[in-house]
């Protein structure tokens, strides 16, 4: 009867004990759960597809296969590698660069396997396939905000999709809006010309306080106010107007001896200006919290 | 005269938009979002934000982005309108960020068989595809590591499917299919503290067993479930549900 009984255990605990829970065969079966009860304990027998065994015995991997590959399947991995940002040498299917070694085994170290520098041919497949699927790094987040044009869902975009066409569209914007930037800054120039000139008087000093207190002080100092260089900043929409900034490098020099000072000039165009403020070049965070205030949607950038 | 005449006209024709508006929104094809929709359920964070905050509940866009399928609805992004926004530049930034979060996380080919990509699913409280296509349980890559007795480690990488809310519910089953889409393990997650608790996993038809405890762990890199246990024979487990496999490897894979 027990005889009967330990047999009757054995079947029934059987299954679980069969596999031989060895690494690779649970490998084979995660792979090919179909085939798993086939071949019962095959321990040792090769993963199928993503698995990978990080300490596997030596099973003499083949390596000559992908190292004697057509040229246009190598220069493929060696694309592949530089998709996933391992490899930024040329593309010139030599796999056995120093460069190529190095990539292939930073991709293996990162996948957890042993990082000897060659493919076996599921290796090369996997590493195509993965770089087939990943997307670009990112968008670049100061684009996102300025892109208008409504979006087709019905279809969806790829990253690098998405990127060309927020490139394009913000592109597109920008050139749009290039003459009024570009005139709204010239006559702020002209102001600001023109209250040097008066010396101190003018609508860019009543409007830009922080400005009108430089030129003070420089005046003072026994500085001659030279070259005024402006540059764009952001432009776009805000909810009072059309939102200017702009960084303009100011010259004063004394004594043969020259100084800059940059102002980031942002205001909303009126006549007069409305809502304007100078702040240090370097208070990046106050002219962004400007924009914040003003509502200002960029169509620069 | 004149000028009554046109406020009027203005009046009339601000009506009408209202309207058509309105009308677009509530005959969507796809129908109108609920706060028990499962995907707020899957993301309560998200759910917070945009049903109650009053911050952002309040935003006169309000857009969601997920991977699609829905078995690579891992992560999302959700973006509210800012001052005059337009729905389009909204619907922009979430797919932005989406794909951002996504391409951080590293590639999904070892745990997907399919093209995860970033779409944008509900815009302004209407869903922009068909409901059918939503997922209607919790997915994510899951990787599995496994040490035999010889040392050898075994990395298995698919994708979890699991039913319900770990952390509300006291018991979930879940399940793992490898990159064919073939189910090959299924187990259940037994609540036993916030965000903790025990698991057990059974593959190939009961051939690889294994149990142990979970842990649910949240923020950076992303949201994850990590289950440390051991198999029938004593041999360690570690299973990992929300991270693809690179970055699963990289942060459990030395068991």
């Amino acid at each position: 009867m027990r005889r009967v009984l330990a047999v009757l255990i054995a079947a029934v605990v059987a299954p679980v004990g069969a596999l031989g829970q060895s690494a690779s065969e649970v490998e084979r079966c995660f792979q090919n759960p179909a085939a798993c009860g086939q071949g019962g304990g095959a321990a040792g027998a090769p993963a199928v597809g993503g698995g990978t065994v990080a300490t596997r015995p030596a099973a003499a991997p083949d390596y000559t296969t992908v190292l004697q590959s057509p040229e246009p399947e190598r220069k493929r991995i060696q694309e592949s590698l530089r998709t996933l940002d391992k490899y930024n040498g040329r593309i010139d299917g030599d796999l056995q660069s120093d460069a190529t070694v190095k990539a292939i085994q930073d991709w293996q170290k990162g996948r957890g396997s042993s990082p000897v520098g060659k493919l076996t041919p599921q290796e090369a497949q996997q590493l195509n396939a993965e770089a087939a699927r990943t997307p670009i790094r990112r968008l670049d987040p100061t684009a996102q905000t300025a892109a208008a044009a409504p979006t087709p869902l019905a279809q969806p975009q790829s990253n690098a999709d998405a990127l060309k066409a927020l490139q394009a569209r913000v592109a597109e914007r920008r050139k749009a809006a290039e003459p009024k930037a570009e005139a709204a800054t010239q006559a702020l120039v002209r102001d600001l010309k023109a209250y040097v000139a008066a010396d101190g008087k003018g609508v860019a000093g009543e409007q830009f306080a922080d400005f009108a207190k430089w030129y003070a002080e420089t005046k003072a100092g026994g500085r001659a106010v030279g070259a005024i260089v402006p540059a764009i900043d952001d432009y776009g929409d805000a909810k009072a107007g059309a939102a200017v900034a702009t960084e303009i490098a100011i010259e004063s020099q004394k004594d043969g001896v020259s100084q800059t000072r940059c102002f980031v000039f942002a205001w909303i165009e009126g006549s007069p200006r409305k809502n304007p403020q100078a702040f240090s070049c370097d208070d990046v965070a106050g002219v962004e919290k400007w924009k914040t205030e003003q509502a200002l949607k960029s169509a620069w950038r | 005269m004149k000028r009554f005449v046109g406020l009027f006209a203005v009046a009339v024709t601000v009506a009408v938009v209202t309207q058509a508006l309105a009308q677009t929104a509530a005959q969507s094809p796809h129908g109108k979002a609920e706060r028990r929709d499962a995907i707020f359920l899957r993301f309560p964070e998200m759910a917070e934000r945009y049903w109650v905050n009053p911050e952002t509940n309040a935003a006169s866009h309000k857009v969601i982005a997920v991977p699609m399928p829905r078995q690579c609805a891992f992560v999302y992004a959700d973006a509210y309108s800012k001052g005059q926004m337009s729905e389009s530049e909204v619907q922009q930034i979430a797919l932005s960020n989406c794909n951002r979060k996504l391409a951080e996380l590293g590639p999904l080919g070892e745990n997907y068989g399919v093209d995860c990509r970033c779409q944008v699913v509900i815009s302004n409280e209407v869903y922009v595809v068909p409901r059918n296509a939503m997922p209607t349980d919790s997915h994510g890559p899951a990787s599995i590591f496994y040490r035999d007795q010889s040392g050898n480690v075994a990395r298995l990488n698919g994708v979890a499917k699991y039913g319900a809310l770990i952390g509300r519910d006291r018991s979930v089953t879940f399940s793992v299919d490898n990159p064919r889409g073939e189910q090959v393990c299924e187990g259940t997650f037994t609540n036993e503290a916030a965000g903790s608790g025990r698991f057990s996993m059974s593959c190939f038809n009961g051939r690889f067993a294994s149990s142990g405890s979970y842990q649910s762990k949240t923020g950076a890199p992303n949201d994850h479930i990590v289950a440390r246990g051991q198999t029938v024979q004593g041999l360690p487990v570690v299973m990992v549900i929300g991270l693809p496999a690179q970055l699963a490897v990289g942060t459990y894979g030395a068991i």
